[in-house]
């Protein structure tokens, strides 16, 4: 609560006047912004040869040793490399915005590290489920590190709440796409203790949400990370999966409530046939109600979009300076300074806001239809009956991050077993 | 019991808990700490700050007193020095918050792991209904978390502020005069649309220079000019320059007071030195414009600036020297949110040609169009008429007469048929163009579904009587007047362009002829204005005498004459 306030008050201060350059003449050259010089090619080769370990050695670790000590000492060595070391850039998460950039604007090269970074965990997870979140991600290993006393959320919450997640990936890609900003670097609510320097705002994000992640387990990953929601979707199909048990479930139910972040499924007994004609009823409704909802997004997005599009730079001072020109503005800010002199029309600059403002329409529409999707199908899911004997880490939900193994007594005897027959190896 | 006790005596759990009581005090302290710092830093800078700023107003005053400037080099460079060390005291407070933090987190997990969870299990209830339960609640609260996303949308959509206008909208708008309201005053030269063609009939039509008749009042001019002056309600505007200074000068219209005057500023450039300005054209020929909240001017280097009513300078542009024979004269005119510079300079036609017409935002100098002119130097000034159902820009222009979209500046039609130094600027009657070739011609263009070239296809008539090379014609439905610089006042019609009159006239003429109802006023260089009829024959009605050199076209507006002599100008009303 100190930190907040404190924050609260740092905000504020740090939004004190900045000195404009001296006004007298000085032998002083004011350097001009730029962006932190690249990383010469051979630390990018490293960058992507430690992904690659990383995940294989999390793969082995996960479903191979079965091991939550092993995990445990990858997160921090991921926390520490990935996170601290290189600023938690490249990260597989932001890279979503180069990847949608590179799909909406031709021009746009995308580096082959952001592309190793976006590819590399989606692949291995497509094999061996979501490791990358389980062992590697340092956005998942900061939250995963300070879990104090975990609550339990539960299932209907956090269905609804992972709308959010639905929400910001398509507004992340929309924004991408359309070259505005990308949101998910911006917003990135660790960045600030990777790299111990953030702007105010983003301080009091970082901390507000570490302060959750002591209770809430890793709530950035559930309910906001776009990159993790893709991770789902891959990691439904995956070849290689975590299992509580390594043998058969007795269903002592000792795992119940293993997993802080309720991706641990119960099993399911006989849907009541009571139930039978009310879910047909009830399935069939949604399926015709799919395209109304496609159709309904699709909507709302085409509405948004003239808020949407004054996110992107060019609208926004086009906007600015309209207003400017309207006397609503007395005054002009440097970006409209920064216009007026560049010799620009003010008929190119509306021109090129409104080619912009098209991009977002039909960008916004596709968003909506997504969204409808996203909505038909996760009420479809909830409303079929899904048959299991015992109990099963999800396999969208699991991050694999072997904390349930240790509740398993099957896993126990699994390891006593392997220790055994180990030392009569060695013996 | 036993187990619990020992653990909590345990030296690694009382460690931990050692370790995070250690940690939550310093990290409350440091907290403290740093919000003091941050509250202090945000109280104090700022008002350091005004003081320097108060100091800096005093140096504008007085820019000699040099204890002064030091002093306020000094505190500046106190003030920023004390901003970035406190800058880096928040940033270190910060760094050692998050490392208090991190050790307060990490010892409270160290002192939790000593009693690892142990797993709950409760007996079950019923399964079944849970299940069918649990999907439900699932179903429902997914919807209403749903519902309440689109209403979020929605709310912002309706309810946000606004971020977004339509660049014509009305907001827009208000900070520009309209053209209706524009035709009502004398914002440019000549008139409304630069025609020539007074509204008001009530113009004086009597007085004396010597006696002081109807003179109601003379002021000087501080600086030499030729522009004319141009008036909006109880404002009189005019320009005047010298080699090293150029100002835009505003006179009170009752008192002839000047209400304040301003300085266009002449950017260093060495080509400044080369100017071809002829005498008879000085540094200030280029009449100003007005749309009643801004007054904007032109010098003969290319320096532009525009004003406030009230005198202060909004911005400036400088195009650079023109590259114009005797000095560049084109008055500006406007359109709406466009003030209209006809930038004709250099000596190529065609795609070399450096001439263009530009519109410029009246609020802030921007170029909101600009079209490339495919025409050499001239000195007419482009007029903004009505023709159908826009408004056009007229310009002449060596070898075309060409009109354009006053919204957007692109070209509509042109004809090919005049030569020469083109001084005089084109005017519309009867929904025909008069353009003058000097010396030679007199040429009828049809505007009436005119589109590209129309050289061929639209000229009605040219006459080639003894024409003008400086005085722009008049016109009103039947008739067309020119009057040529030694004293030939000539009078065509309209309709076939043949002769009616050529009448030789005392005087030599600088200044175009205007219009006022049957009447036409002819001011003369040395200070005498004809007042003739404007029927088929002609007629001298008066003649009145002012006593000072004028070669600038008068100002008419609701009772008043403003004249612009050598040396003064003199507004003229009935009633003293």
């Amino acid at each position: 609560m100190i930190l907040i306030l404190w924050l609260c008050c740092a905000a504020g201060a740090l939004s004190i006047q900045r000195f404009p350059p001296p006004e007298f003449e000085t032998d002083h050259v004011i350097p001009t912004a730029a962006q932190p010089p690249a990383r010469e090619g051979v630390f990018d080769l490293l960058d992507v040869a430690v992904l690659v370990a990383a995940l294989s050695l999390a793969s082995w670790l996960v479903l191979k040793k079965r091991s939550r000590k092993g995990v445990f000492a990858l997160m921090l060595f991921s926390l520490a490399y990935f996170g601290f070391w290189r600023k938690g850039c490249v990260c597989a998460i932001g890279a979503i915005g180069n990847v949608s950039l590179a799909l909406g604007d031709a021009s746009y090269v995308i580096p082959w590290v952001v592309l190793a970074f976006f590819m590399l965990p989606l692949v291995f997870t497509l094999f061996f489920g979501r490791t990358f979140c389980g062992a590697v991600c340092p956005l998942g290993a900061i939250q995963d590190v300070v879990l104090l006393k975990p609550i339990r959320i539960p299932a209907w919450l956090e269905t609804s709440l992972r709308l959010l997640a639905w929400l910001y990936l398509s507004l992340a890609v929309l924004f991408a796409v359309t070259a505005s900003a990308f949101v998910i670097c911006r917003y990135d609510p660790f960045i600030a203790f990777f790299r111990l320097s953030a702007n105010p705002a983003l301080w009091v994000i970082s901390f507000s949400m570490l302060v959750i992640a002591l209770f809430v387990g890793r709530p950035y990953c559930r309910f906001l990370c776009p990159y993790g929601l893709v991770l789902r979707q891959v990691s439904r199909i995956s070849k290689f999966r975590v299992t509580i048990t390594p043998d058969e479930c007795i269903q002592c139910r000792l795992c119940e409530d293993a997993c802080p972040f309720g991706a641990i499924e119960k099993p399911t007994v006989e849907w009541p046939r009571d139930e039978h004609p009310k879910g047909r009823k009830r399935l069939l409704l949604l399926m015709c109600l799919f395209p109304v909802f496609i159709a309904a997004g699709a909507f709302i997005g085409y509405t948004l979009h003239p808020k949407l599009a004054s996110v992107h730079p060019t609208v926004q001072l086009a906007n600015r300076v309209k207003f400017e020109q309207a006397g609503v503005y007395k005054e002009s800010i440097d970006q409209s300074k920064a216009f007026y002199s560049s010799g620009q029309t003010l008929n190119d600059l509306y021109e090129t806001a409104n080619e912009k403002k098209q991009e977002f329409a039909l960008g916004g529409a596709i968003m909506g239809a997504f969204m409808g999707l996203v909505v038909g199908g996760t009420l479809l899911s909830n409303s079929i009956f899904w048959r299991r004997s015992g109990y099963e880490a999800q396999r969208a939900g699991c991050f694999a991050c072997g904390r349930c193994y240790n509740y398993c007594p099957q896993h126990r005897v699994w390891q006593k077993t392997k220790k055994l027959q180990m030392s009569e190896t060695d013996g | 019991m036993d187990k619990t006790k020992k653990l909590y005596e345990s030296t690694s759990y009382q460690t931990a808990v050692g370790i995070a009581i250690v940690a939550a005090v310093f990290t409350v302290v440091v907290a403290v700490l740093l919000a003091i710092h941050v509250h202090a830093m945000k109280a104090g800078i700022p008002a350091r700050s005004a003081e320097l700023e108060k100091m800096k107003e005093q140096a504008k005053a007085n820019p000699t007193d040099e204890t002064l400037a030091q002093l306020i080099l000094d505190t500046d460079t106190q003030l920023r020095r004390d901003q970035f060390a406190g800058l880096y005291f928040v940033k270190r407070g910060t760094i050692l918050l998050v490392v208090t933090v991190v050790l307060l987190v990490g010892s409270i997990l160290w002192a939790v792991s000593h009693h690892p969870k142990k797993p709950d299990v409760r007996p079950q209830g019923d399964l079944k209904t849970h299940q069918v339960r649990q999907a439900g609640l699932t179903r429902t609260t997914f919807s209403v978390a749903v519902i309440l996303l689109c209403s979020g949308a929605l709310f912002w959509v309706l309810h946000a502020p606004q971020t977004d206008i339509v660049p014509d909208d009305t907001a827009a708008t208000s900070l520009y005069t309209p053209m209706e309201e524009m035709e009502n005053q004398w914002p440019t030269f000549r008139g409304p649309g630069g025609l020539g063609v007074c509204r008001f009939e009530n113009i004086p039509d009597t007085w004396d220079g010597a006696s002081g008749d109807n003179i109601l009042w003379k002021t000087p001019i501080p600086l030499p000019g030729h522009n004319s002056p141009v008036v909006w309600d109880n404002r009189v505007f005019l320009t005047g320059a010298t080699e090293d200074k150029q100002q835009v000068f505003c006179f009170d219209a009752d008192s002839g007071q000047l209400l304040w005057s301003g300085d266009v500023s002449i950017p260093a450039n060495p080509d400044r030195d080369d100017m071809d300005i002829m005498e008879d054209t000085g540094y200030a020929a280029c009449t100003a414009v007005t749309d009643g909240k801004r007054i904007c001017a032109i010098f003969a280097g290319g320096d532009m600036g525009c004003f406030t009513v009230d005198g202060k300078l909004l911005w400036e542009k400088h195009f650079g020297i023109p590259d114009s024979m005797y000095g560049y004269a084109a008055s500006l005119t406007a359109y709406e949110k466009t003030v209209i510079v006809q930038w004709d300079v250099g000596y190529e036609e065609g795609d070399e040609s450096k001439s263009k017409l530009i519109g410029l935002d009246w609020q802030t100098g921007n170029t909101v169009w600009e079209t490339h002119r495919p025409v050499v130097n001239s000195w007419s000034s482009p007029t903004v008429v009505n023709v159908g159902d826009g408004y056009q820009i007229l310009t002449t222009a060596a070898p075309f007469v060409i009109a354009y979209d006053a919204k957007t500046g692109s070209e509509l039609y042109r004809t090919e048929c005049i030569e020469g130094d083109i001084a005089a600027s084109a005017i519309i009657a009867a929904n025909k163009i008069f353009a003058i070739e000097p010396y030679n011609k007199l040429v009828a263009v049809n505007t009436e579904n005119a589109s590209g070239n129309v050289t061929e296809t639209h000229i009605l008539w040219e006459n080639d009587s003894e024409m003008p090379d400086i005085c722009s014609p008049v016109a009103n439905e039947q008739f067309v007047w020119t009057l040529v610089t030694q004293g030939l006042l000539g009078c065509y019609n309209v309709a076939d362009g043949e002769d009616v009159y050529a009448q030789e006239i005392k005087g030599s003429f600088q200044a175009s002829p205007t219009l006022i109802g049957d009447r036409m006023y002819l001011l003369a260089e040395d200070g005498a204005m004809l007042i003739v009829g404007t029927g088929a024959e002609y007629a001298e009605l008066k003649r009145n005498e002012l006593g000072e050199k004028c070669y600038a076209c008068p100002a008419f507006q609701d009772g008043r004459i403003y004249i612009r002599g050598k040396e003064s100008i003199y507004a003229i009303g009935a009633g003293k």
